[in-house]
């Protein structure tokens, strides 16, 4: 074990035990279900920054690697460990839930215990997710994620919550199930290849596996992480989510769920699947770049702010994706540093049409207007948030959108036309996502225009009050964060930087394997083409002996002595 | 032609077997009287009797025997009770015919 | 066959259930008046004895010791003892759940309890079948038993009429499991199945096998449910009174793959499997495939929750049989996995039926899915142990479910090269199609509105069960390494 290695597991354990202990006080207390939510989300953000005193931001690799045997007749382990790629996000998850569950303390009236105990698991499925070092525990946590989700929706939602409910759920299920089947496909290409029967996601990360079927693992992967995230044509239910979702689950998904479809993609897909990656990337990228400008083009057009702010997230996870599959040291740390950035603003957005919400119960941009008369504290607030959305320089949201597409412009560079994952026309993927950037500031601004300037037409607007403290301490973190992200980068970058060229050379290497049938990384001859194809016959022909020989030789189940 | 018909072997009563079977197969199949159908299952049960006891004949093993004797007298209890769920579904509504049993929906 | 009475001693379980259970049907010849709870009791505690027996016994074994008894009739091993042990708590978990509902719905018979032990004593012989004779013994013991029990309910025209059903269906397998037998017999002169898996490889007449495994699996087809011989499974198990729904899904289902994976384990896997390319296993993947994938779109229809169970139990009887190829075929890790599948699915089967049973009331069942709106805000205890129950179903993870699943698709992978990966991927696209239905019934008790209160039907053996099983769920999912080395 590792210095610190318990503190991941304490991180996970933390917010089940609060679940259970809220679950355990009476009905009717709903500020004592608050005040045990609020306590446990708090202690498990403290907890969390631990996680600095042990980590070594100039090591490359797993840290805090935590062990044990999980189910051994299947080779799974409980094996958790972060590097510069997901301690950040670890962070924003604790962060971003107390500030959650204090921003919506009041929204939230009927059935508070159950709410508390829904986010609390929530979180736990989250943060085990973002350190589970095996793949089957990884997929345990992204299945356990999704039914508080679904509670969340379904039980606290709006008018239409039922449809929307189901169809989150339905979109991850059918995603995530088709990614299951890859990895059996993995898990037993392993074990024959090794003999060993392991879900440990290093010990998988050995073999290579042939292009072909890297090519369907990577697409099964790639649809699961492609809806989570949401990428272009796959992005319908996001919407109707966020529309129902009660304010607390809207901030979540959109500031911690979405990003573990890019995080899928960097931790499993990706390494798991490098040629399939490789083919796969101009696919993706170009999606990317639609899904910017897209959803850049459909926020303009709403009438609910909730909508917009949905639809701008399509938008800037589309940065995300962008970014990420460039496959440039650049555009990998501006992925990174999106999500962060997105995570922060579009909670904060989030939770400030939750603070109108509460006062005038509509999301109608036509309902609102001159806000800023009556509520200055929260407009000025509202304005920086807005703003760092939008990718104003100087605030977060400026540095993820300029590396990406910086990113994404060398692109061209490092992938030459001869590569295999060559992308198309690097140079005007990256011009077409910078009129993205464009684009973003337009809706967003206009937005903030028809709810916070012009005049005090509307005479229920009138006797808005503005921040309470309550409200206050849940926005002045955020906009302190946005700030500093957008001022100081360099820190955050810098503990990147190690497990992000580490990402980059890891793929690389295995891009460049030959072709064959399964095996362990570098133990394929390296002979001229027609020699290895030779092989790979006769390795084929070896295998298939192999399988008669099992099916005939070994005498099934039974035999009586 | 005489060959096939009076010099009888294990292949006559396989195939005669096989032919009970089959008729019972149908019987249950067409009919709609539940008692009708019941005695094709027994048709059925009787075709695999015949077929064990050749086979027992031919190897001349005893086992065939044996297990031919419990499947008389498992049927003799299926068919008791099978005839007293007739009983109970003729005294609700005066007839047994299996098309019309329709209260459940499909 | 031969008698040796030192055998005995390994028959316990067998013996206990089929004692008691004769012993309570002469009992209810005797007993006056209508409180039949001392016949629980007794019944109750000679399945947990039954149960405790297959433990003990089952700690005598090595992993993967054989020992045949009564000259190869029977065969003791750890996968008998831990199925037969299975069997009897499902069958005391059923004589719990019935006497709330017996006495909610007018059907106390006390010979229920006795016909339901002797039914369970069929389903150990099969655990422990060794023989084609004692598997064709224990399938009608049981399957006869069942019959009595589906028409209990005898003023009820749904319940006559499901179990005529049920009835003229299991004769017609009956038929078709005999005469497949028999050919088997023909081929190899033998019915004892550990022979028969020497014999057979040799047979002078290959064609007997074929024809003899054909009729076999059609047999079993009709036994466990399977797509196309389905058809008397949603009628039966809506007819049938609930508890009695709960052990047909749950224990019937369990002990007819109990059966298969004796008979096409044993007698039928390996060498014989050549006849074609697959052998039997070539109808019966395909069968698998149609059958997971028409039971769950089947189920997205139905309004009645029973009906859906069924079509969700016609679904995982697919899945059952993906399992029983694999097996076939030769996977080392088929037996653990179907047997953990087994334990999964039958607790979960008993929880969401208990939590039926629970909330239909006299004169009102509330069998369709609008009844059971806002049940989640009355009863949140039993809304909750019907989702974990839903969701094992449906194989999310971390429940006994997801695991089952994983298994026997992992099982179904060892075999062939991996050239099975397309029916895993119809069995796992399945899965969402089955969350669809099955969150249909969590949206209601959850998401909607109650039309009028509740009236369950309380009773203290049926919140045992509606505790019970979705605990034994999770912790199957949370910890399946203990489970899956019972038998591996």
């Amino acid at each position: 074990m590792q210095p610190g290695a318990f503190v991941l597991p304490l991180l996970i354990a933390l917010p089940l035990l609060g679940a259970i202990l809220v679950m355990c006080t009476p009905k009717t207390e709903s500020s004592l279900h608050r005040g045990v939510g609020m306590t446990f989300t708090v202690i498990t953000f403290i907890v969390s920054l631990l996680v600095f005193r042990y980590f070594n931001a100039k090591a490359e690799g797993f840290q805090l690697v935590f062990d044990v045997e999980w189910i051994p007749g299947l080779g799974a382990r409980f094996k958790t460990g972060i590097d510069g790629i997901s301690i950040f996000l670890v962070i924003l998850t604790t962060f971003l839930m107390p500030i959650t569950l204090l921003g919506t303390s009041k929204s939230i009236e009927k059935h508070t215990r159950e709410f508390m105990a829904a986010m609390l698991v929530l979180e736990a499925g989250m943060l085990g997710a973002f350190v589970s070092l095996d793949i089957f525990l990884f997929y345990t946590f992204w299945e356990v994620m999704l039914i508080p989700m679904y509670l969340l929706i379904g039980i606290w939602g709006g008018q239409r919550r039922l449809y929307a409910s189901i169809k989150f759920v339905i979109y991850t299920m059918l995603g995530s199930l088709l990614m299951l089947v890859a990895i059996f496909y993995v898990y037993i290409q392993h074990a024959n290849v090794t003999g060993v029967y392991t879900t440990d996601l290093e010990q998988l990360l050995t073999v290579a596996l042939p292009h072909n079927a890297q090519f369907w693992c990577f697409g099964a992967f790639a649809l699961a992480f492609s809806i989570k995230i949401p990428l272009f044509p796959l992005h319908t239910w996001l919407p109707d989510a966020h529309v129902e979702a009660p304010t607390a689950g809207s901030v979540i998904l959109a500031g911690v769920m979405l990003k573990f479809g890019i995080f899928g993609f960097l931790r499993f897909a990706m390494p798991l699947f490098p040629n399939g990656a490789a083919v796969w990337a101009p696919v993706i990228a170009i999606l990317a770049v639609i899904g910017i400008i897209y959803g850049a083009l459909v926020a303009f057009a709403q009438d609910d702010v909730k909508k917009i702010v949905a639809y701008s997230s399509v938008s800037h996870m589309g940065f995300c994706a962008l970014g990420l599959f460039a496959l440039t040291p650049y555009g990998i740390s501006g992925s990174i540093f999106a999500m962060l950035s997105h995570g922060l603003t579009t909670g904060g957005l989030f939770l400030g049409i939750g603070v109108l919400y509460e006062r005038r119960h509509t999301r109608r941009l036509a309902e609102y207007g001159g806000v800023w008369k009556v509520m200055p504290v929260f407009s000025a607030l509202y304005l920086i948030i807005v703003m760092g959305s939008a990718g104003l320089p100087a605030l977060s949201g400026f540095i993820g959108e300029f590396l990406t597409i910086f990113g994404t412009f060398n692109a061209g560079d490092t992938f030459p036309a001869s590569h295999p994952n060559y992308l198309p026309s690097p140079r005007l993927l990256g011009a077409l996502a910078a009129t993205g950037v464009i684009f973003g500031a337009v809706y967003l601004l206009y937005m903030f225009q028809k709810v916070f300037f012009g005049k005090l037409d509307k005479a229920r607007n009138g006797g808005l009050k503005d921040l309470s403290g309550r409200e206050l301490a849940t926005f002045l973190p955020l906009v302190a964060l946005i700030f500093a992200l957008g001022l100081f980068p360099r820190p955050v970058l810098q503990v990147m930087e190690p497990s992000v060229q580490k990402f980059i050379k890891d793929y690389h290497r295995r891009v460049a394997e030959p072709d064959g049938p399964s095996h362990v990384y570098g133990t394929l001859p390296q002979a001229d083409k027609t020699a290895d194809a030779m092989q790979n016959k006769l390795d084929a022909a070896a295998k298939g002996a192999q399988a008669v020989q099992n099916t005939l030789g070994t005498p099934p189940a039974g035999g009586a002595q | 032609m005489s060959d096939i018909l009076f010099n009888v072997g294990y292949g006559h009563f396989l195939v005669l077997a096989a032919v009970l079977f089959l008729i019972g197969t149908a019987g249950v199949m067409i009919r709609r009287n539940a008692l009708i159908i019941l005695m094709s299952v027994e048709l059925m049960l009787n075709a695999a009797n015949m077929t064990l006891l050749t086979f027992a004949r031919m190897w001349g093993d005893l086992s065939g025997h044996t297990f031919a004797l419990i499947v008389i007298a498992v049927a003799a209890a299926e068919a008791a009770v099978g005839l007293a769920i007739v009983v109970a579904v003729f005294r609700g509504r005066r007839n047994v015919d299996v098309d019309r049993l329709t209260t459940l929906r499909h | 066959m031969s008698f040796n009475p030192a055998d005995l001693g390994w028959l316990v379980p067998f013996l206990i259930l089929a004692i008691v259970g004769m012993l309570l049907v002469l009992a209810e010849a005797f007993y006056k008046g209508t409180d039949r709870t001392a016949l629980v009791g007794l019944t109750v505690a000679g399945s947990l004895a039954s149960a405790i027996a297959s433990i003990v016994l089952y700690r005598q074994l090595e992993p993967g010791q054989q020992i045949a008894l009564m000259g190869e009739a029977l065969i003791a091993d750890r996968t008998g003892y831990v199925l037969s042990a299975l069997f009897a708590v499902v069958t005391a978990m059923t004589a719990l759940m019935s006497p709330a509902h017996q006495r909610e719905h007018d059907w106390q018979m006390g010979e229920y309890y006795g016909v339901l032990l002797l039914s369970a004593s069929g389903m150990v012989m099969l655990a422990h079948a060794g023989n084609l004779v004692t598997v064709f013994l224990g399938i009608e013991t049981m399957s006869i038993g069942v019959y009595v029990m589906c028409a209990m309910r005898r003023r009820s025209r749904r319940g006559n009429e499901a179990a005529m059903k049920y009835f003229l269906i299991g004769a017609f397998a009956t038929g078709f499991l005999m005469y497949g037998m028999a050919l088997i017999y023909g081929a190899a002169g033998t019915t004892s199945l550990v022979k028969l898996q020497a014999l057979l490889p040799q047979t002078q007449n290959p064609g007997l096998v074929v024809a003899g495994a054909f009729l076999l699996v059609v047999a079993f087809g009709f036994k466990v449910a399977a797509v196309p011989f389905h058809m008397w499974a949603p009628d039966a198990y809506e007819g049938a009174p609930t508890p009695v729904t709960a052990f047909m899904a749950a224990a019937v289902k369990a002990a007819a793959v109990a059966a298969m994976i004796r008979v096409f384990g044993i007698a039928l896997g390996g060498e014989i499997i050549p006849y074609g390319t697959l052998g039997w296993a070539s109808p019966m993947v395909v069968i698998a495939a149609i059958t997971i994938t028409l039971g769950n779109i089947s189920a997205v229809r139905q309004d009645n929750i029973k009906r859906m169970l069924a079509y969700s139990s016609i679904s995982h009887a697919g899945v059952l049989l993906v399992g029983i190829c694999a097996l076939g075929l030769g996977s080392k890790t088929a037996n653990s996995g179907l047997v953990y599948y087994l334990i999964a699915y039958s607790f979960t089967t008993m929880g969401a039926f208990a939590v039926v049973s629970y909330v239909g009331s006299r004169g009102r069942e509330r069998l369709l899915i609008d009844d059971w709106a806002g049940l989640g805000n009355q009863f949140p205890g039993a809304a909750l142990a019907m989702t974990i129950c839903l969701l094992s179903f449906g194989g999310v993870p971390p429940t006994g479910g997801f695991f089952g699943k994983f298994y026997v698709f992992k099982a179904a992978m060892e075999v062939y090269d991996g050239q099975l990966l397309w029916l895993v991927a119809i069995g796992v696209v399945n899965s969402a199609i089955s969350i669809y239905y099955y969150l249909r019934i969590v949206t209601a008790m959850y998401f909607r509105e109650a039309n009028q209160p509740f009236a369950p039907n309380r009773s203290g053996g049926l919140l045992f069960v509606i505790v019970v099983c979705p605990l034994i769920v999770l912790e199957l999912g949370l910890m399946p390494g203990w489970w899956l080395r019972l038998v591996g």
